[in-house]
């Protein structure tokens, strides 16, 4: 389909009003420029595949002036030849380059997105650039941003319903995924002509998020796979200095596991296109501000009391049934009993402290392969767990991190915690569910027993959980 | 979750290859356009309607363009499995034909015991049978083959990349990169590689059974041989016969003289007392359409379902090679471009917001007139006081202008133009922020046509409001725009901040 046949959507407002954040949003694309000064200078456009596009229109510099020549169309047969003949007329005149820009998409018959800040006043040239839109006749949706207190809502809001056939709210630096396809639908509806594009629209870009929840869950099951079975083993170099091989082993197996884990979370930042976002590197502010072996991490994130408890005592139990069948169920039951009470009872006890790497040589190793000193896996109940969290917490921070945001931001254990105990509270049946779902995989991956069908039966269950806390 | 057609091991193996390949490549944007070369001018106008969704066959498009000329692991891999195969197909044959051509041997002393020969030839392949049906239902020994499995795979790989250091080092490079691929699929994601051996077993065991076949044709038809059968415990021959007929249930209702008789059975129980010479030739002779029943049955066929059941197994796990991981969905992204889509924004060059360090007014006591912008009428005579004290000036008039509506200010301008003529010095002062600044530009060059009592060269003067309405300094930001603005648009003219 050739660009002229699209639908398009024209992004318009005032200079600092939030289009350009708008479009950020939309696009999902943190590299369009936004700032307090006139940034954008000319129409920058997107295309959602061969469906519509949308373009970022540099804003309105001189409405005022324009609207005295454009109010002929009111009264005009045909509006829009108004326009063109505005636009031809100031095709190179300096004082009117922004207006002839952006009525080029409006003249093509683009529907339009009209932009204000109710966090500022509405001033006599916002006046005139409402009454410009209203004069071209094309469908509109007026959207009410707002970038500090929304003191001004009330006169905006009353003056766009008396122009725009829809009126809605949409906080350019807050929008999730949720509010994006909310203005899609309302575009949708007063955009006939494009109605059934923007529709398909609407299903290519959930495709496309459930294609990043997958690739989520994808990233953070073979992490988990990964570092639940990361070992660090080295031949022993000299006997008589093995205290300080041990604390260079854990060192680097501490690093292997780190790495792992950033590398994990790099590729959930990159799946959501975030480039503000940084993890992991020793430049920058870090993302993820504590490490994965500090003490506030482990005593705010993680399962935690009975949750833990249920979990072990799963797994031991179910380790005791395999001996009562053993013994062909002449143990009445006592095996399932006492490995549940061990298995709860070891994951109660510590389940918030960091794990006590232990560094051990290996059975028969001397005699197999000569001496060698071996760190990890990590066997502690609650560091899957642990990892699990930081990577939700990664997820859920950057999957509703709006595109137009242009802070850095740093998070540190309680942030984290605070953030996923937010996307919980209303949730726990569904996360109770999820959890015994993976704490079965966790106890597969550490006994070797991750084939790939329990995997796609991870990424499954734990994509579905995703689906639940991005929105 | 896409599914493979017509995807063959050397395909998936190639692709993995070049997928972890261009993960790796230095200049991704070069990948990137490539492939969407690739896609508009070789797969997207051979596709049919409907097709350009399914990955399955798109990267199979894909595979077909980057291959041109390309050798790759997964087609060596699968050349020297192909030739592996063949080899034990042929190693089958020989084997068989010279185990069973040696359990064969006849001289005339004793006859061919059928238990042994069967033993050798069809016993043997049934203990293996077994001993692989415990391997793969005990779930740990499963998990252990499979490691196995996956540890051997590592060791080729480091092998291979041992060999190859003669190479030189872009070679040893794409060696290590191919053996990496490959250590991916043998050990996530792709269990392809446990089906292939299983074949060639079964090819060895179907040609071993060939083998063995044609060895106890060619002597019976060739050569004198006696089969008959001993043992110490029977008292009859009728436990034998019972058992022999119970073997041969599933070919005698179609082939009834392919199993001995009793009497059969009886005529060629051995025994080293009597000798060869008390057997009845026929009786001894009969045994051989049972032991090629045998053969056939216990031996060929098993081998030839289990052969057919991996094969199928081999192709079902093709058919689910899924397209969904990470980097197939990158792979995905540089064919088809990203969903959304935008263009290279052009910038013009606009002042920037650099803080700007401002002059000290000059003090003068000289009269000059003032346009304050609207939104500042509030603060005007603090606008005034500042004026009066930093330039010293005998205000001669003020006025209020929209200094975002050029026209719009007819009669302010005509007084200020007629208080210019004796007070020939103008300042505006300005909004901070302010976004307007095309319609400013207009309206200084409005000002400025009012006739010859305007001089060109004016004051400008940044002024912010706080939270309560008051005059305050504006933000170095917003300060710096309007002076390099204000530099740009109109260079005679000097611009100021407001500093309470």
């Amino acid at each position: 389909m050739s660009a002229a046949d699209l639908p398009v959507i024209a992004i318009l407002g005032d200079v600092n009003h939030g289009k350009s954040s708008v479009v950020a949003t939309l696009a999902e694309d943190d590299s369009v420029g936004i700032g307090a000064f006139p940034t954008t200078t000319c129409c920058q456009r997107f295309r959602v595949r061969d469906l519509f596009e949308f373009v970022d229109t540099p804003g309105f510099q001189n409405a005022r002036e324009a609207l005295r020549e454009l109010e002929e169309a009111d009264t005009h047969r045909e509006p829009l030849a108004v326009f063109r003949k505005f636009v031809e007329r100031h095709r190179d005149d300096r004082f009117f380059v922004n207006e002839c820009r952006l009525l080029e998409p409006v003249l093509a018959g683009s529907a339009l997105l009209y932009v204000v800040d109710v966090s500022q006043p509405l001033e006599p040239r916002h006046e005139a650039e409402v009454k410009i839109l209203r004069l071209t006749g094309s469908p509109r949706i007026a959207l009410l941003n707002q970038t500090g207190e929304p003191r001004h809502r009330g006169v905006w809001e009353a003056r766009l319903r008396q122009n725009f056939s829809t009126v809605i709210d949409f906080d350019a630096h807050r929008a999730d995924f949720t509010n994006r396809l909310a203005l899609l639908e309302a575009l949708a509806t007063v955009d006939l002509a494009g109605k059934a594009r923007l529709r398909t629209a609407i299903a290519v870009l959930q495709r496309d998020r459930d294609e990043k929840l997958d690739t989520t869950a994808r990233v953070m099951i073979d992490a988990l796979a990964d570092v639940l079975t990361l070992k660090q083993t080295e031949a022993l170099r000299d006997p008589l200095r093995v205290a300080t091989q041990r604390r260079e082993i854990e060192e680097r197996f501490r690093e292997k596991l780190s790495g792992r884990e950033t590398a994990a979370h790099r590729e959930i930042v990159r799946t959501f296109a975030h480039r503000r976002v940084v993890v992991g590197d020793s430049a920058t502010p870090d993302f993820l501000r504590d490490g994965l072996f500090v003490e506030k991490t482990w005593s705010v994130l993680g399962l935690s009391g009975w949750r833990l408890v249920a979990a072990g005592a799963g797994g031991g139990a179910l380790v005791g049934a395999k001996i009562d069948l053993l013994f062909g169920g002449a143990t009445w039951g006592l095996g399932a009993l006492v490995g549940g009470t061990v298995g709860g009872g070891g994951a109660l006890a510590g389940s918030h402290s960091p794990p006590k790497l232990t560094v051990r040589v290996p059975l028969f190793s001397r005699a197999l392969v000569g001496a060698e000193l071996t760190a990890g896996p990590v066997a502690h109940d609650n560091f899957p767990w642990i990892v699990l969290d930081r990577a939700l917490g990664v997820f859920v921070s950057v999957s509703r991190r709006a595109h137009a945001r242009q802070d850095e931001e740093t998070l540190d254990a309680t942030a984290l915690a605070a953030r996923l105990q937010a996307t919980r509270a209303d949730k726990d049946q569904a996360w109770e569910a999820v959890c015994k779902a993976l704490a079965k995989t966790f106890r597969e991956m550490r006994k070797g027993r991750f084939d790939d069908e329990r995997r796609e039966t991870a990424v499954r269950v734990l994509r579905d959980w995703l689906r639940v806390i991005s929105v | 979750m896409r599914r493979s057609t017509n995807w063959t091991l050397a395909d998936v193996l190639d692709f993995e290859a070049l997928v972890a390949a261009d993960e790796r490549a230095d200049d991704p944007q070069a990948a990137a356009r490539r492939d969407a070369g690739l896609w508009r001018e070789k797969i997207a106008p051979d596709l049919t309607p409907g097709e350009d969704g399914e990955r399955a066959v798109v990267f199979h498009r894909w595979l077909a363009a980057r291959r041109a000329g390309e050798p790759l692991p997964g087609t060596w891999l699968t050349g020297g499995w192909r030739a592996f195969a063949a080899g034990a197909v042929f190693a089958g044959l020989v084997l068989g034909f010279a185990v069973a051509g040696g359990a064969l041997y006849y001289a005339g002393a004793r006859p061919v015991n059928v238990a042994v020969f069967l033993a050798m030839i069809v016993g043997v392949q049934w203990l293996f049978l077994a001993w692989t049906l415990v391997v793969t239902l005990a779930r740990g020994l499963r998990s252990a083959a499979g490691r196995l499995l996956v540890r051997l795979g590592e060791r080729l790989g480091q092998w291979l990349a041992g060999a190859g250091e003669h190479l030189t080092g872009e070679q040893r490079l794409r060696l290590r990169a191919e053996t990496v691929a490959l250590r991916q699929l043998a050990g996530r994601n792709l269990q392809l590689l446990r089906w292939p051996p299983w074949l060639a077993l079964q090819g060895f065991g179907l040609a071993w059974n060939l083998g063995a076949l044609a060895a106890l044709l060619l002597r019976v038809f060739f050569t004198d041989v006696a089969f008959g059968w001993e043992s110490t415990w029977a008292e009859s021959p009728l436990g034998m016969h019972t058992a022999v007929r119970l073997v041969a249930m599933p070919w005698t209702w179609f082939a009834p003289d392919a199993c001995p008789t009793l009497a059969q059975v009886g005529h060629s129980w051995f025994h080293y007392q009597s000798g060869v010479a008390a057997l009845d030739p026929t009786a001894t002779a009969s045994w051989w359409r049972w032991l090629a029943g045998v053969i056939l049955g216990y031996g060929l066929l098993p081998r030839a379902l289990l052969w057919l059941w991996f094969w199928t197994r081999l192709r079902a796990a093709l058919g689910r090679v899924s397209f969904d991981e990470p980097r197939h969905k990158a792979a995905w992204q540089r064919l088809m471009g990203p969903v959304i889509q935008g263009e290279r924004a052009h910038r013009d060059n606009l002042p920037s917001s650099g803080t700007a360090s401002f002059a000290a007014a000059p003090r003068r006591a000289e009269p000059g007139c003032v346009l304050i912008a609207a939104p500042l009428g509030g603060v005007r005579a603090e606008i005034e006081r500042w004026v009066e004290t930093q330039f010293g000036w005998q205000i001669a008039c003020v006025e209020t202008a929209e200094i975002d509506f050029p026209s719009g200010n007819e009669a302010a301008f005509a007084r200020f133009a007629a208080a210019l003529t004796g007070a020939p010095r103008w300042l505006i002062a300005v909004p901070a922020p302010f976004t307007a600044f095309t319609a400013f530009a207009q309206f200084v060059e409005r000002l400025r046509a009012l006739g010859p009592a305007v001089p060109p060269a004016g004051f400008f003067l940044v002024v912010a409001l706080d939270a309560d309405g008051r005059a305050t300094a504006p933000a170095p930001g917003w300060a710096g725009y309007w002076r390099d603005f204000t530099q740009a648009e109109m260079p005679d003219c000097a611009t100021f901040s407001l500093t309470p």
